[in-house]
């Protein structure tokens, strides 16, 4: 995760198959807009 | 339950416990000047050093999860706001040590007029205070936008209690060492105010992602 944070402009989440969120890394991974993403990037399951 | 909650729960405490130390600290600096109380102002000045302490304390956890967690999203904006936070409160309690500094000089001398707007400010500043730590504990940006509309009450008490004093000071000479202290002390309280602002200022960040701090004028 935190390779993928350093080395990406862009960032999706997929989830079984469903694109959850996409956007940009440093949206991503400072205030994502779905709380599944969050819950995932900030280690709450997965 | 993620390994990290437990230790952002350690942080959330020890900014509860630290905001609770910083309030008395205001409460017990203004009664020590409404009371004339040497005693009391001295507890004060030498209570200043737990909240240091918690300060670091406070600094050395946000480190430690930092370094061994690499938090993202939620995880970071609280950290980076509790690290914030504990600077506001530490200045805080260093306001309050001043007030208590004043109180005792300002006991050296007979009062030169009863406190009406000081206790006033006081309890607006505290208030505010609470309901900043409140709203950071829990994530409440509405609470925290209510704490920065409050800040212009304490501005215009300080502005009305700086214009009065002058009036004093233009009375008679011998009161100027006194209305300079209070002076002081109202302006310490505003001081207090602004430090509240900054902490509900955060508090919106870390709920919002916005960062809504020097944008006012």
């Amino acid at each position: 995760m935190q390779q993928a944070a350093r080395i990406s402009d862009w960032t999706g989440f997929l989830m079984l198959g469903e694109l959850i969120e996409f956007d940009r890394t440093e949206k991503i991974f400072t205030i994502p807009s779905n709380k599944l993403t969050e819950d995932y990037v900030t280690g709450r399951f997965g | 339950m993620a390994a990290i909650d437990e230790e952002l729960k350690v942080v959330k405490n020890y900014i509860v416990e630290m905001g609770f130390m910083v309030e008395r600290a205001i409460e017990n600096a203004i009664a020590s000047l409404l009371n004339r109380d040497n005693e009391a102002a001295k507890e004060v000045i030498k209570k200043d050093n737990e909240i240091n302490i918690l300060d670091n304390e406070i600094e050395e956890e946000c480190v430690k999860l930092i370094a061994l967690h690499s938090p993202v999203a939620k995880d970071v904006r609280f950290i980076t706001t509790a690290m914030k936070i504990a600077t506001d409160l530490e200045r805080i309690g260093d306001l309050a040590q001043d007030i208590a500094e004043r109180a005792i000089e300002l006991n050296e001398e007979p009062p030169l007029k009863p406190y009406i707007d000081i206790p006033r400010m006081a309890e607006g500043a505290r208030l505010m205070l609470n309901d900043s730590l409140d709203a950071f504990v829990k994530k409440d940006a509405e609470l925290a936008n209510k704490v920065i509309d409050s800040d212009d009450f304490i501005d215009n008490l300080h502005q009305q209690i700086f214009r009065e004093l002058i009036t004093y000071m233009m009375e008679d000479s011998r009161n100027i060492t006194r209305a300079v202290r209070i002076t002081y002390v109202s302006k310490y309280l505003e001081r207090i105010a602004d430090h509240t602002t900054n902490i509900a200022e955060m508090v919106i960040f870390m709920v919002e992602g916005k960062v809504v701090r020097h944008l006012k004028n």
